[in-house]
């Protein structure tokens, strides 16, 4: 187990590098010149002097080569210093360190209500395969990968802020606030998983195995709930893993329109507003959040599916085929 | 008729998508009004003879709006989705035929699926800005390493394959090999995905317009007409609900031919091939 973890972890290596070279370009290709702009900040004029823009650019290593640059700017990152922020004039480690607060307490919540559907409407669609309830289940899905999650957040707040009244249209801070994005979040994202749920489970309740549990006279629930389950759960797990890593920075839309004050909308907003350092230190924090969970996903497929901790290929989640 | 009950789900996008081309493209001709054309007596005015879906906050026609939509978004849907397949071939087949190159691309793959559709498209809006070869850029480079990934899957396998092994044998390039043993079976795979991934890029670029960020007025787009909608969401939700209703509509359209066409192609799978991955 240790050496898969090891492993695991020497791999994140060149996905971590490629992230922070995404993060540097947007940086080093971004439209006018940085030490103009911090110039004309400080000076509080329209055009700084060329000299002193010069000699700062000096200064700062801008007329050096890119990979000269990029190895000044990454010594400096990993020190922690992601630059100011133009905008508020506020550290980008701190305003991103906020903002991915508010977004882990977006995506927990919107993933524990995947969970639950997707055990619930995933596993009782394939138990209950051809009936009445699978085929809504399976329609619904249908409806839920055709609607653009935006405008589901629409018809949330048509129906249950301008309609009934029941809950606040946007911001932060009450839970009330916390439901309209957790649902919306939850039903774009989850329509995917609940199908790939149908298809492992019915794979597996096909398999010999389930035929032996039922053989020594378990109960039909615990055939279903303890031995099915873990055989149909590894793809899925791995599908919500990669699910989990983009809620936490792909929510860019939900969290604009709910106000939600977390790190899609800082990147919305310093995208808008042209603030490359909070671009730059949106992008570090999401890519490095992304491959965290993916890391934690791999270790707990591993506790599940002992064969990938011993190096072999797990269960296909196409085939269901090793 | 026995095609026809087969592949229902394909004639009826199919239908659909027809439907929505012809209104793009004769939305001139078919549009009630100009779209830019504003009324200001005629403000958020539900659906009437005159505005067959209403008007806007600038009383500007809806139903022209919405109809002189469709050309941006399936327009630079359209372009993006050929880039994005076309890249990802060759990134796929090159990872594939040279197997020094594989690794090196592999990785890049990783750290492009790493980061989320939007947050990368966002990242090059934000140093092209919002004009649209800036949009079909944030639009492409999200998108090829899922193609790559599974050409470079096919393309392995057949590569494995003994008649490939002896057309090699007899001393036939990299190109003629992909030409005649590779491609044939990359097609019908990468069409599969392809046409599930307009649908997925019509509903980005509405995001995009959404944020302000994706096609900018005066040009009339869906994202940015609900948007516009957004704040009247009380008094008039008419603006957000029907442009949205055209985006949701486009992308079933195409969700329903690309998996009809799946279905067609690849009878023996019969599951979504879309499935392993969230966008």
């Amino acid at each position: 187990m240790t050496n898969f973890i090891l492993a695991r972890v020497l791999a994140l290596i060149p996905v971590l590098f490629g992230i922070s070279v995404i993060a540097f370009f947007s940086l080093a290709f971004c439209p006018g010149d940085p030490a103009e702009m911090a110039l004309a900040r400080l000076m509080d004029t329209e055009s700084p002097p060329r000299e002193a823009v010069k000699e700062l650019r000096r200064k700062l290593g801008y007329d050096r080569p890119l990979p000269v640059r990029y190895s000044m700017w990454l010594s400096r990152i990993l020190k922690g210093d992601l630059g100011s922020s133009v905008q508020s004039g506020r550290p980008v480690f701190k305003e991103v360190k906020k903002a991915m607060t508010a977004s882990l307490e977006l995506a927990a919540s919107a993933m524990l209500v995947t969970i639950v559907l997707v055990l619930g409407l995933g596993v009782l669609s394939a138990v209950y395969a051809g009936s009445f309830f699978d085929f809504s289940v399976l329609g619904l899905s249908l409806v839920g990968i055709t609607l653009p999650d935006f405008f589901l957040a629409v018809l949330g707040i048509l129906f249950f802020s301008v309609y009934l009244n029941w809950l606040p249209v946007g911001g932060h801070g009450s839970l009330l606030n916390l439901i309209l994005p957790t649902m919306t979040l939850a039903a774009v994202n989850s329509v995917v998983a609940i199908r790939l749920m149908r298809t492992s489970m019915l794979q597996t309740l096909g398999s010999r195995y389930l035929l032996t549990a039922r053989a020594k006279g378990l109960r039909e629930t615990a055939v279903i709930s303890r031995h099915a389950l873990r055989g149909a759960l590894p793809p899925v797990v791995n599908y919500l893993g990669a699910l989990t890593g983009h809620m936490l920075g792909g929510a860019v839309v939900v969290e604009t329109i709910f106000m939600w004050p977390g790190i899609g909308r800082l990147l919305v907003e310093a995208v808008r507003s042209r603030d490359v350092f909070v671009v730059q230190g949106c992008v570090l924090a999401i890519g490095i959040a992304y491959v965290l969970v993916n890391l934690g996903v791999d270790i707990l497929h591993a506790v599940l599916d002992p064969r990938i901790r011993n190096g072999e290929e797990g269960l296909d989640a196409n085939t269901g085929k090793t | 008729m026995r095609i026809l009950a087969r592949h229902k789900g394909l004639f009826c996008g199919g239908g659909l998508l027809l439907l929505i081309f012809l209104g793009g493209v004769f939305a001139p001709s078919i549009a009630p009004h100009d779209p830019t054309v504003q009324d200001l007596r005629m403000r958020m005015t539900g659906p009437s003879f005159t505005y067959p879906l209403g008007t806007d906050t600038l009383g500007r026609c809806l139903a022209s709006r919405i109809l002189f939509g469709v050309r941006p978004s399936i327009g630079l849907a359209m372009a993006a989705t050929c880039m994005v397949t076309l890249a990802g071939i060759m990134v796929g087949v090159l990872s594939a035929v040279f197997r020094r190159l594989d690794m090196v691309l592999m990785r890049i793959t990783d750290c492009f699926f790493a980061l989320p559709g939007m947050v990368l498209a966002l990242v090059i809006i934000s140093f092209t800005g919002p004009n649209p070869w800036g949009i079909l850029l944030a639009l492409s480079v999200p998108g090829w390493p899922k193609y790559a990934r599974v050409v470079r899957g096919i393309a392995r396998s057949q590569l494995a394959q003994p008649q490939v092994e002896a057309v090699r044998c007899m001393g036939a390039g990299p190109l003629y090999v992909t030409r005649t043993c590779l491609l044939p079976w990359i097609w019908p795979q990468v069409t599969t995905i392809a046409t599930l991934g307009i649908g997925g890029k019509v509903a980005t670029i509405a995001g995009l317009g959404f944020l302000g960020l994706g096609v900018q007025p005066p040009t009339p787009e869906w994202g940015a007409i609900m948007y516009g909608g957004l704040p009247v969401l009380g008094i008039a939700p008419h603006i957000s609900l029907f442009s949205g209703l055209a985006i949701a509509l486009t992308v079933l359209a195409f969700t329903l031919v690309g998996e009809g066409v799946h279905e067609a192609i690849n009878p023996l799978i019969g599951e979504d091939a879309n499935e392993t991955m969230p966008d």
